[in-house]
């Protein structure tokens, strides 16, 4: 009963947003300008000027006690009709001290406005609010919108922060068009659980939580809708050229956003209309996509050339004559002038069996239908470059009371894949406005439309895996899919397999009203709904497929019973309303203080349903109706969630004589994910400054123009891992809809029946936020009158009560919730630092940052255990570690083997066996001349795992750095920005990283000539193996070791823009305020130490033969044409 | 215009302050379980569950994965191969199946998670406000509990005794084991407690699967039985209490016996293969008369399948059962009620088929007879006309059957004959069955007593004996004086043979207390030195024989006295130290 009022309650609430927000909206639009005096009484005309003389356009000029006024148009002229009498008027611009002037009897009015310095100062956003730079007490970076210009094809605006924000390392994980998957870490890790920095656009949260469209029930495919709208891919949409500035929350001062802000908040602040007079603003390009780092692939010739040696090297001294693989490799190195051998007869049998008896050119295979000798190489076969571009528009004006800025976008970017559709379509449409009501009430609003399209191959997954081998054709001889017996080419996968299209819809909307109740005290009240649509559509039809004669061979892959048409439908309602007071006040001289005190509440809904047809009629036509099988073959499910937090929040600023600063951040955080008992939680932020430029023993060192010493400390939160009710027991509830082949349900009576019970998992009523305490201390600087500024921050965090599983004894009966047990400490430090300077007429700046992070998993988990190669969480051990063996060398010789193979017998590494024979005959020989050796750490005449691993590094990168640099002369313009990583430990797993992992697939050339071999000793990489003759050589060698982690420290070229302004006299002429052209380049260039051919930014698991995912897509170089013109 | 703006800051201040208690927000895709437990339904919905707690085929024929089926005849001496296990060589392991809290999504699996949910619905039961609806349900709940408490005691002895949900700061968490007598005492508790509220479900009622009385007395019988010869047979024999369950278990199964709801399964028109293909029944022409489930009124309580409804997907019939060795093939009588020592009409081990000639029926359709057809379920494998002409046996399944591996000895119980796809046979898994508890009674009664009237065996273990033996004299006392038989004796062979790969064999070993003795006796097989293997099955030369001939499948069997009961998971005693080791683990 209780919950229901609850629930009634909260329906009529929703409805009080909505009609909120509407109001708010209508308002919005009330005309921008207002319309003359219409009385008949006297004008007054007069030109305005700073105080260089200089005409100032865009004054407002307001009759005061009325809402009549008027602007200065481009040469600081005004025409303002007033009623006759005594009447003030009121000149305003931002960044000048307001003035008022009584009119008098005058009917010319000139006036000079005069620089207001205090505003001219530069602000920062700041969690409700904006704060003077000069006096902030956080850790806290602006990023400003200079950084998505002259960039081309911008998919997310994170991908133009990698490098640019000290203390935030920037990650992606594909180059897939819309599925980038962004990823960024503010000041390394926070927990295990993951912890993602909040997102703030315009004072309103984006979703950070893992909305999924996937469907787990349905089993579709790997490739839906990147599984989560929220976080960093809520930004795949918005368009860059919206963005006016971005300011990251780094330290204590995220304290204000409490429960999520422990992986820091970053605060987007999107464009507004800035000059009195009207703008309009084309920003266009065109870019040129080109295939980046990609391994290096055999060709047929050397394929079979090193396939021979290798399977050879197998069978170590005996003949590998009869081995099908050495038979294969022979023929490659001598393929026969037509390209192939056709093992179908000519009787006209379309699906013989073929055998080595019935064709002496087939070394043994017993499914194949040819043997083919192409020379395909996959990489150019599936991957190309691809034209990209995008358009934007804006339009934006002030006037006296308001100003609105109308913003349009188009964004096309293609894809590399040259088979099937692959694309990514971006569409924007943003209005942002605001409406001067009266010196005391002002209302900003900002609606933005956004839609992105997302197209790609239902079977993308076919072109992320390991291609095939060389020398298959693409097409058959007709032009038709080619298999090798079961092995189905990827381009005609991605072709044929039917098209897999996510469209997600944004609609943002937030008004802002702020109300000046007294002079120093104002109310703020924001109301922002994010609506989120996603629809993807999923056909995967079925493929026929042929010999390379074009004659049928195989059955259908997938066939049509498989083929299906699938739906999937998102809807997410994100609603927040916030309001709080700020106050202001500087009591006698010295004495600033301020303070903001307000509220919050947010909540989320997220509705989620698939349907999904499989068996369908037509592989040209995708719809629900056209499934053609049973109902088993048909499925419908459902999602819905929904949470809310509720908040209280406030700052406290005191600083005297804007000397010494303090700063306190508190937040009170309620969550409906918690039981009401256990629901509200404190977090605060304390922080203090000393601004020593400001103290007159150093204002004496002519040298130093800006000196200030910060410190901070205070507590975060993260929710990563909390599920929505963890604190209901819930009851599951089953039956079968698989049909007769799902044992789960009894049958009682004629049917199987619906089972019920509680779910597995315990209730959790004490479980609660991760708290993370952070503390910080910086210092600002800025010598020889700031041409040279910076900053440098050290920070410790410390994750005490991070979530974990905790095990309890088995007559518990269920699955422990998890609990606060463990300790994460993360510490490190950043540094920013520029020049700036003007020689001549060129002014140029240079500037770079650096920041590292070490963390440690300080109490984890009792039964953490190393084992080789990645550990996600070992106790003692920062997240990320990679363990392996000691490399000791390279084995030359037959008493270097020996002694290798004694620590062999009870080792648990993966060696070779050597055995011999009662005759004592060797038949197999372990580890030969040419393998490689490992230290037995604990000498115990054996080498096991986990005592003889050795620490080998951490898979995050360390020392992220980022330098940048530009300069200026005349009308041209050149910018260069360089990123990397100084260090970070890569292991790359899976049959790419070593030769033949897998034998009847494309071959990295990487080692090609660079293994060892009796002529050849001082070879980098060990012995050729391809795991014939029952001994995998590969596995032992290439295992987790010192020698085969990978340097994935890297530089690169981010981007490199020059362009040219056209002289203004020339452009006026055809009534153009500015035109520039430019030319830039992205990854265009790059110095790694990886050694397997893949980007220094691909991960570790990209050369894992299967499953991979979209990380295969490669990494591409981006050349930019584009032009700026401002009206 | 000032004052309405004023108002929406008033009310929006007043919204914020006043969001406390929109934060109670109920899951929308799932039902909490304040929703639920509301009708008799719910409480139905939650009994249904317990059903996938039952035995099946995967417990008794499946041994990819020993450590997962206790109850496997291969832990136990009448199987064609050993494990770990029967040869008394395993470990302690760090978690096993059974002792765990583990869930499958949200289906328990081991043993302490079924516990869980049992009382949680017994739980609810205590408040519901019309507890006369759902009587039928708290019962099958109690049955349930029984069901999963003999599985421990079975396995591990006495262990710690729940009978309500545990929080995870519950002190209980943490305590001793309950002795094994109060584990028993529990188990029959609640058996008594469910017999007199569950409802007789034969097959032909609406509800048929689920437990009845009938079952639950079974039930009950069966853990009498148990419980009863153990404590007769242990080290130090607890008399009293031995008789008091013995007399438990001819009450319960006498019961069972007089309500007259069930029948051994012996279709005249199957003859003397009825039992065979009882194991395989099923609504599709499974046999050669046609016979469909209807006419099975032997299984008490039966795991139900169906190959429309509910498969085995097990690929039962490539698995099978029932190939045994040479101390199961020589256990079958001879057709004069005979052992192989005794009778006149063994024809001893020359030909490979020897054995095979006048013996118990069953014999011929457990094992497969050297020379014989047989069929298995897959398409091309299977009957096409069910006459075993010509055409049927040029399909037949690797026949005629040469063994050529193994112990020699092969098995044709569970696998299909009629053509089904891999993986789909729908026959039943007898949970319990009527068989069973006529041997109870037979079993339970010369125990109690020391003797056993011919009136009760012919009431009894008779019908099993003579079921596919029409001719086979009776066992009587008479009959058993006058040919030197011990009565104890033919009662456990009359079981061992007629639950053979059913999961009985290795608890019967540890609750006569003669595993010891058994599974320290070398594993064999056909008898090959001086027959006529030596040239069918002459790659058997090499295998080890012993001093007869008899090829040694596994000589390496240890199992002593530790190995009666299970040790509890390392992982668990770590977690909680109370938790005492079982005798000889420690």
């Amino acid at each position: 009963m209780n919950k229901r009022l609850h629930f009634h309650n909260l329906l009529i609430w929703s409805k009080k947003t909505v009609l909120l927000l509407a109001f708010l909206l209508s308002i919005s639009v009330v005309s921008t300008r207002a319309t003359g005096w219409q009385g008949t009484d006297k004008r007054i005309s007069g030109k305005i000027l700073d105080e260089s003389g200089q005409a100032l356009p865009g004054v407002n000029i307001l009759v005061k006690g009325t809402t009549e006024g008027t602007t200065s148009d481009a040469d600081g002229k005004y025409v303002l009709t007033v009623p006759d009498g005594q009447v003030t008027l009121v000149f305003s611009f931002i960044g000048y001290t307001t003035q008022e002037v009584p009119a008098d009897s005058r009917s010319v009015i000139d006036i000079s406005l005069i620089n207001d310095v205090q505003a001219l100062q530069e602000v920062v956003v700041v969690g409700y609010g904006e704060q003077k730079k000069e006096t902030l007490t956080g850790a806290v970076t602006t990023a400003d919108n200079k950084l998505f210009q002259n960039r081309g094809m911008i998919d997310n605006p994170m991908s133009a922060l990698q490098g640019q924000i000290a203390g935030a390392v920037i990650t992606r994980s594909s180059a897939a068009p819309g599925r980038n998957s962004w990823n960024i870490q503010i000041r390394g890790a926070t927990s295990v659980n993951g912890s993602q920095p909040l997102i703030v656009i315009d004072g309103i949260p984006v979703s950070s939580d893992g909305v999924s469209s996937t469907d787990g029930t349905l089993g579709s495919s790997s490739t839906n809708s990147g599984g989560n709208l929220g976080g960093t891919n809520a930004l795949n949409s918005i368009n860059p050229n919206d963005i006016e500035s971005m300011t990251v929350l780094k330290d204590a001062s995220a304290a204000i956003y409490g429960a999520r802000a422990a992986g820091g908040v970053i605060l987007i602040t999107t464009k507004r209309a800035k000059s009195g007079k009207p703008v309009i603003q084309y920003d266009g390009s065109v870019s040129i996509k080109k295939i980046g780092l990609q391994p290096h692939l055999l060709n047929v010739r050397q394929f079979g050339t090193y396939l021979s040696e290798a399977v050879t090297n197998d069978f170590v001294g005996a003949s590998p004559a009869n081995s099908l693989w050495y038979k294969f490799g022979q023929q490659m190195m001598n393929p026969p002038a037509s390209g192939y051998y056709d093992f179908t007869d000519n009787t006209g049998n379309t699906n013989p069996v073929p055998s080595t008896s019935n064709n002496p050119n087939n070394p043994g295979f017993g499914d194949v239908k040819d043997l083919t000798f192409f020379d395909t190489n996959w990489v150019d076969a599936l991957w190309g470059s691809a034209t990209t571009s995008q358009h934007n528009l804006s339009i934006s004006n002030r006037g006296d009371k308001s100003g609105y800025r109308v913003s349009l976008g188009y964004m096309d970017d293609q894809s590399l894949l040259k088979w099937g559709n692959n694309s990514n379509k971006r569409y924007n449409a943003r209005l942002s406005h605001d409406y001067t009501f009266s010196d005391k009430l002002k209302l900003e609003t900002n609606v933005s439309l956004e839609k992105s399209v997302v197209v790609m191959p239902t079977m993308i997954g076919a072109v992320m895996g390991q291609y095939q081998q060389p020398g298959i054709p693409l097409a058959s001889l007709n032009g038709k899919a080619y298999s090798w017996g079961t092995q189905y080419m990827p381009n005609s996968q991605a072709k044929y397999g039917g098209d897999n299209k996510e469209s997600i819809t944004r609609l943002y909307t937030n008004a802002k009203i702020t109300y000046s109740i007294l002079k120093d005290l104002k109310f703020v009240g924001i109301a922002g709904m994010n609506n989120t649509f996603s629809n993807v559509d999923t056909q995967q039809n079925s493929i026929q497929w042929y010999n390379y004669t074009g004659t049928i061979q195989a059955a259908d892959n997938p066939t049509q019973a498989a083929s299906y048409y699938q739906k999937q439908n998102t809807t997410n309602v994100y609603s927040n309303l916030n309001g709080y007071f700020t106050y202001n006040s500087t009591i006698g001289n010295d004495h600033n203080i301020g303070a903001t005190l307000g509220g919050q509440y947010e909540t989320e809904k997220n509705d989620y349903f698939s349907a999904r047809t499989s068996y369908i009629a037509s592989n040209e036509v995708g719809s629900l109706n056209l499934g053609i099988g049973d109902a088993t073959t048909k499925g419908v499910t459902e999602a819905k969630s929904q949470w809310a937090i509720g908040s209280y929040f406030s700052r406290l600023n005191y600083n005297y004589k804007s000397k010494y600063l303090v700063e306190g951040n508190l937040r009170y955080d309620g969550s409906s994910r918690f039981d009401a008992a256990h629901r509200w939680k404190f977090f605060y932020g304390a922080s203090a400054g000393w601004i020593l430029s400001q103290e007159e023993f150093i204002q004496s060192i002519p040298f130093i123009s800006n000196l200030k010493v910060r410190a901070s400390i205070g507590s975060t939160g993260n929710q990563n891992g909390i599920g929505l009710y963890d604190y209901i027991q819930l009851t599951s509830i089953s039956s079968n809809t698989t049909g007769a082949t799902d044992g789960t349900y009894p049958i009682i009576g004629a049917g199987t029946v619906v089972t019920a019970g509680p779910t597995a998992s315990l209730v959790s009523l004490n479980r609660t936020w991760e708290k993370v305490q952070t503390q910080n201390i910086g210092i600002d600087f800025g010598f020889l009158e700031n041409r040279l500024a910076g900053s440098f921050d050290y920070f410790v965090k410390d994750n005490t009560n991070m979530l974990l599983n905790q095990t309890l004894p088995a007559v518990l009966g269920a699955t422990a919730p998890q609990a606060n047990l463990g300790h994460l400490r993360t510490n490190g430090w950043e540094l920013a630092i520029g020049w700036r300077d003007q020689i001549g007429q060129v002014t140029y700046r240079v500037g770079g940052n650096i920041t590292d992070n070490k963390n440690k998993l300080v109490s984890y988990s009792a039964n953490s255990i190393k084992t080789s190669g990645y550990n996600n969480t070992v106790e003692g051990y920062p997240i990320g570690s990679y363990f392996g063996l000691q490399y000791a060398g390279r084995a030359q010789t037959a008493e270097d083997a020996a002694t290798m193979n004694a620590l062999y017998p009870n080792s648990t590494v993966g060696a070779p066996a050597r055995t011999v024979n009662g005759a004592g005959t060797v038949i197999t020989p372990g580890i030969r001349p040419g393998d490689n050796m490992f230290v037995d750490q604990n000498g115990d005449g054996k080498l096991t795992t986990p005592e003889d691993l050795v620490y080998l590094g951490r898979n995050d990168p360390r020392y992220s750095f980022g330098f940048n640099m530009g300069l200026e002369w005349k009308g041209f313009d050149f910018g260069a920005i360089f990123q990397g990583v100084g260090k970070r430990t890569i292991y790359r797993e899976g049959a790419w990283a070593r030769p033949f992992g897998a034998i009847f697939v494309s071959q990295a050339d990487f080692w090609a000539g660079k293994t060892w071999s009796p002529t050849n000793t001082d070879a980098f990489y060990p012995n050729l193996a391809s795991g014939q003759n029952g001994i995998n050589y590969n596995n032992y060698n290439y295992q987790p070791s010192t020698w085969s982690v990978q340097n994935g420290a890297y530089l690169r070229l981010k981007n490199i823009t020059l362009g040219y302004t056209l002289p203004n006299g020339l452009t006026q002429k055809i009534k153009i305020e500015k035109l520039r052209v430019y030319v830039s380049g992205n990854d265009i260039w790059e110095i790694t130490k990886i050694r397997d051919g893949w980007d220094p930014e691909t991960s570790r698991t990209v050369g894992n033969s299967g499953g991979v995912g979209l990380e295969r897509y490669p990494f591409y170089r981006l050349v930019t044409f584009g032009v700026n013109v401002t009206l | 215009m000032k004052t309405i703006r004023i108002k929406y800051a008033v009310i929006i201040v007043v919204l914020l302050f006043g969001c406390k208690d929109q934060l109670d927000l109920e899951p929308l895709d799932s039902i909490s379980d304040e929703n639920f437990w509301k009708s008799a339904n719910d409480f139905k919905l939650a009994a249904n569950q317990f059903y996938t707690f039952e035995r099946s085929f995967i417990d008794v024929v499946n041994n990819t994965n020993p450590e997962n089926t206790p109850h496997h005849d291969n832990r136990a001496d009448f199987a064609g191969e050993g494990n770990a296990w029967s040869r008394g060589q395993n470990t302690i392991p760090a978690t096993d199946n059974v002792w765990n809290s583990n869930y499958s999504g949200n289906r328990p699996t081991g043993a302490w998670s079924r516990i869980r949910v049992i009382n949680y619905l017994l739980n609810e039961a205590a408040t519901y406000p019309r507890p006369e609806e759902i009587v039928v349900y708290v019962a099958e709940a109690k049955f349930f509990r029984a069901y999963v408490y003999f599985e421990l005691l079975q396995l591990y002895g006495g262990v710690p005794v729940i009978d309500k949900l545990y929080a995870i700061d519950s002190p209980e968490l943490y305590g001793k084991r309950n002795t094994r007598d109060e584990t028993a005492d529990f188990i029959i508790a609640d058996l008594n407690a469910a017999i007199p509220d569950l409802p007789e479900v034969p097959n032909t009622d609406a509800n048929y699967g689920r437990a009845g009385k009938s079952a639950a007395r079974a039930f009950l019988s069966r853990v009498a039985l148990f419980e009863g010869t153990w404590q007769k047979t242990m080290t130090n024999p607890n008399t009293t209490r031995a008789n008091a369950l013995l007399d438990m278990a001819i009450a319960a199964s006498d019961a069972v016996i007089s309500s007259g709801l069930y029948s051994l399964f012996q279709p005249p028109t199957l003859g003397d293969s009825a039992q065979k293909y009882m194991f395989i029944l099923e609504n599709q022409k499974s046999n050669p008369a046609g016979i469909v489930k209807s006419a099975n009124k032997e299984y008490i309580l039966a795991n139900r399948y169906d190959q429309s409804i509910r498969q085995i997907r097990l690929d039962i019939s490539r698995i099978g059962g029932g190939g045994g060795n040479k101390s199961y093939a020589d256990l079958f009588l001879c057709k004069d009620g005979l052992p192989v020592d005794k009778s006149p009409l063994f024809q001893g081990y020359a030909k490979m088929n020897s054995e095979f000639k006048n013996r118990d029926n069953r014999m011929k359709y457990t094992m497969k007879i050297p020379g014989g057809y047989y069929w298995k379920g897959y398409v091309n494998l299977a009957r096409i006309n069910w006459l075993g002409d010509a055409a049927e046996k040029a399909q037949a399944d690797a026949s005629p059957f040469l063994p050529n591996s193994g112990s020699g000895y092969g098995g044709q119980k569970w696998i299909a004959e009629r053509s089904v796809p891999q993986s789909q046979e729908g026959y039943d898994y007898p949970v319990i069955r009527y068989a069973e508890v006529l041997l109870n009674y037979a079993e339970a009664v010369f125990e109690r007593t020391g003797t056993i009237s011919d009136a009760d065996l012919d009431k009894s273990l008779n019908l099993v004996r003579l079921r596919v033996n029409k001719t086979m004299p009776k066992l009587s006392n008479s009959f058993a004086s006058l040919n030197g038989l011990d009565m104890q004796t033919e009662i456990r062979r009359e079981r061992s043979i007629e639950l053979n790969a059913e999961g009985f064999r290795i608890d019967d070993l540890k609750r006569w207390h003669i595993a010891v003795a058994v599974l320290t006796q070398p594993l064999l097989g056909i008898k090959w030195t001086g027959t006529e293997y030596v040239t069918k099955w002459p790659a058997a030369s090499s295998l080890p024989k012993d001093a007869n001939g008899n090829i040694i499948v596994d000589a390496s069997r240890s199992f002593s006295d530790k190995n009666y009961l299970l040790p509890i998971p390392s992982q668990q005693i770590l977690l909680n130290p109370n938790l005492e080791q079982n005798p000889g683990w420690q």
